[in-house]
């Protein structure tokens, strides 16, 4: 086994998952900001904190965006890292990538990214756009991820060299038109944004086995695997996706993460602690999320409890909290070879 | 010091994210991604009572012949990711960023300006822009999709888009440019109601748009000159609404120090530094089309002519340019240089830099801001300055206190929304 973070005793990092806030403005609910303010003091001290899409209203509204709230957090949480939920589908990669990117320079390298394109006839009806089918839209979902990455290599690290002698801000050179042309997707780059403090966000998609459609693109792209607790419970499925993950050439530089339920109407103490404790007896997880879903009370359950991974004061990347390596430029590397 | 006046003003500031005028060699000079530079930025603004602090878009880097202008200051946050954090650690400033209609898709940008129109509890504007410098569209999979005559009929159905998005009821658009049905995806306005609009432009067409739409009327500074106040001011009228339902905000650079003197010295210096031969060449090669390394840039411009369909390209959209024919245009220059013997880097030092709007005193800057309100040149101002974001700072501790004292900037903040803070409610 080479998966992230498998062999040795490192503990397995115990992260949280939830949903953004939804549209339940009733009067006994507070104001986003009210609830953005609340969420960052119970958040505080935390070190991986998936930001879900909230449940959509009654008549489909999406309710706040998890970017914008992984932004408003990050500088009220240094050293927590922040993976919101990015709706891509009908969407531009040119705007995920400077977005994604910038949120992980203002987060000192604490963000990751976990791309969704959802189905429907609502979705592409919100975007203006024809509705493509769900097979389609997984190729689609595929061309915006690797587009996304490689509008991060487009600038070097080193790229801004700010010479006074010469006048120049830029090595130009080591400035990159990707010139991505893809069935569904065309950008040219370089992008807005220089290159992210990781190199690449950690892309982090959801499986559920190995079956799943998505989980070619998912070990093709993908840095981080995110598990459904179902998954994690049944031995044979899990075999076959641990299978699949390790038979694959990038599967030392893929991590996964497992899902621990915690949404229950009232969750206990030593529910959590047990759930929280088997998942974590999987040698081949870099985290387990403990999801509160929608359940927004159940947060100071889990705070509480302490089976959450402190933050710690030198604060890694989240590549080094899940024992992800660092990816070298694609141009980089092109030179390299030549 | 008693100066005191009917007529108050707005103050922002702008962070420039991408051009020559950045003087980034300056050792004061802040980091461009770095949070903490723009939370510093929008702190300071704050205890010094600004209405909002205004970040540009740029969708592509500056290249001629496909190439990257190396010479030139670019990279930047994307506003979107950075003013959340800003309204996480600010309570009362308000926060523009400008979106261009052509390219960005109306829901998502709804739902993200929404939402930080919610998190910031009602301090959000936004600036319409319909064009972009040419390497832009390449980046997008829509390509050159919008001919220019039909930008300003998009950019109409997308705020109508936006704003029914931004309020509670499902939208469903059939338009020309714009199609979508879609249930507002925050349920509801935030406490100010819709996000403030600010529009810029100089043409007619620009002004007809800001009258009919706009809260801000963004646009150049011209000393001594209401005819841009007095335009846009008067077809409001056409639109049901009053003079002071659009407020006027030039950019414009500025630059203190304690006596005028030391002000124009500093100006001086920092104009030298900016027209570098690179700098020179670069902004001469995005009219001429093709590289100018070959030429001496203390010699006289190249005797051959530009590629036309470049200069037309860039004259079409070049802003505050009166003359967009291009042989016009550069027969012009080559008139300046010869009548004032100036070479292609006087041509540029003296016509192409950023002019620096206000370079003096603290004393005398702040009196030439209120004489230009007061006798209706403009509303405020949306401030830059060269070095960012340190060059704010005697801004913000010099100028700003004179003009408080004679009574023509506030003192505290009256409401916590951006419409509260403009006055257009």
């Amino acid at each position: 086994m080479t998966l992230g973070r498998s062999t040795d005793d490192a503990p397995t990092v115990v992260g949280l998952a939830l949903m953004s806030p939804g549209i339940d403005r009733s009067a006994d609910r507070p104001d986003f900001r009210t609830a953005a303010l609340h969420l960052a003091d119970v958040l505080t001290g935390s070190s991986l904190v998936l930001l879900d899409e909230p449940a959509a209203g009654p008549r489909g509204e999406l309710g706040i965006d998890p970017l914008t709230v992984a932004a408003f957090l990050a500088p009220l949480l240094p050293g927590t890292s922040l993976v919101p939920t990015v709706e891509c589908a009908y969407w531009e990669p040119f705007f995920a990538a400077n977005l994604v990117a910038t949120l992980d320079h203002s987060s000192s390298g604490h963000a990751g990214w976990s791309p969704l394109v959802r189905a429907g006839a609502d979705a592409a009806a919100r975007m203006g756009a024809t509705q493509l089918d769900a097979s389609t839209l997984l190729d689609f979902e595929a061309e915006f991820v690797d587009a996304v990455r490689q509008l991060w290599d487009s600038w070097e690290d080193d790229a801004v060299i700010k010479d006074g002698e010469t006048g120049l801000f830029f090595d130009v050179p080591r400035l990159h038109h990707i010139d991505f042309v893809g069935t569904h997707l065309r950008t040219r780059g370089p992008g807005m944004t220089p290159r992210p403090p990781q190199g690449a966000v950690p892309t982090v998609m959801a499986v559920v086995g190995a079956g799943d459609p998505r989980l070619a693109t998912a070990l093709d792209l993908a840095d981080v695997l995110r598990l459904p607790a179902s998954l994690v419970d049944d031995a044979v499925e899990l075999a076959a996706l641990l299978l699949a993950v390790d038979s694959h050439p990038r599967a030392d530089r893929i991590a996964l993460v497992a899902t621990v339920v915690a949404d229950d109407l009232e969750l206990t103490d030593e529910v959590l602690r047990r759930r929280v404790a088997d998942a974590s007896a999987h040698a081949e997880l870099a985290a387990v999320v403990v999801d509160v879903g929608a359940r927004a009370e159940n947060l100071a359950t889990v705070v509480a409890s302490g089976v959450l991974t402190a933050a710690t004061a030198d604060a890694p990347t989240l590549r080094t909290l899940l024992g992800l390596p660092r990816p070298i430029n694609r141009f980089t590397r092109m030179e390299v070879a030549s | 010091m008693t100066r005191s006046s009917s007529r108050t003003m707005h103050l922002a500031t702008t962070y420039a994210g991408i051009g020559h005028d950045v003087a980034w060699w300056d050792e004061a000079a802040g980091s461009q991604m770095g949070f903490q530079d723009h939370a510093y930025l929008a702190r300071r603004a704050e205890e010094a009572k600004l209405d909002f602090v205004f970040y540009a878009e740029t969708l592509s880097l500056y290249e001629t012949n496909d190439e990257v202008v190396g010479a030139f200051f670019g990279g930047r946050p994307d506003s979107l990711a950075l003013l959340p954090g800003i309204a996480a650690v600010t309570e009362q400033i308000g926060m523009i960023a400008t979106y261009n209609t052509t390219f960005h898709n109306p829901y998502q940008m709804a739902r993200m300006v929404g939402s930080l129109d919610h998190l910031s509890d009602g301090r959000v504007g936004w600036n319409i822009v319909t064009s972009a410098i040419p390497s832009t569209h390449p980046n997008f999979t829509a390509g050159d999709w919008l001919p220019r005559e039909h930008r300003f009929g998009r950019a109409l159905e997308f705020r109508d888009a936006v704003e029914g998005l931004w309020g509670t009821e499902l939208v469903d658009l059939a338009g020309q440019h714009v199609r979508l049905a879609a249930a507002p995806p925050l349920g509801g306005p935030s406490r100010q109601g819709l996000p403030v609009v600010m529009q810029a432009g100089v043409s007619g067409e620009s002004k007809d748009f800001a009258a009919r739409t706009a809260d801000i009327a963004f646009t150049y500074y011209t000393p001594g000159s209401s005819t841009f106040f007095d335009d846009v001011k008067s077809r409001l009228a056409t639109y049901g609404r009053e003079p002071d339902d659009l407020k006027v905000l030039p950019t414009v650079m500025v630059l203190v120090a304690p006596t005028d003197a030391e002000a124009l010295e500093i100006a001086h210096a920092y104009h030298d530094r900016v027209a570098n031969p690179g700098v020179v060449r670069a902004l001469l090669e995005r009219v001429w089309g093709y590289s100018l390394a070959d030429y001496d840039v203390d010699g006289p411009l190249p005797d051959q002519d530009p590629d036309w369909d470049v200069a037309r390209a860039w004259t079409s959209q070049a802003p505050a340019l009166a003359e967009r024919d291009p042989h016009k245009v550069v027969a012009g220059w080559r008139a300046i240089c010869a009548a004032e013997n100036l070479s292609m880097r006087g041509l540029v030092r003296k016509y192409f830099m950023s002019k620096i709007d206000f370079v003096g005193s603290y004393e005398s800057v702040a009196t030439r801001m209120q004489d230009a309100v007061e006798s209706s040149i403009c509303d405020g101002f949306v401030m830059n300055v060269p070095v960012q974001p340190s060059g704010f700072d005697p801004i913000f501790e010099e100028v700003v206190p004179i003009l408080q004292e004679r009574g023509v900037f506030r003192s505290e903040y009256e409401g916590s929304t951006l419409r509260g803070h403009l006055g257009v409610a």
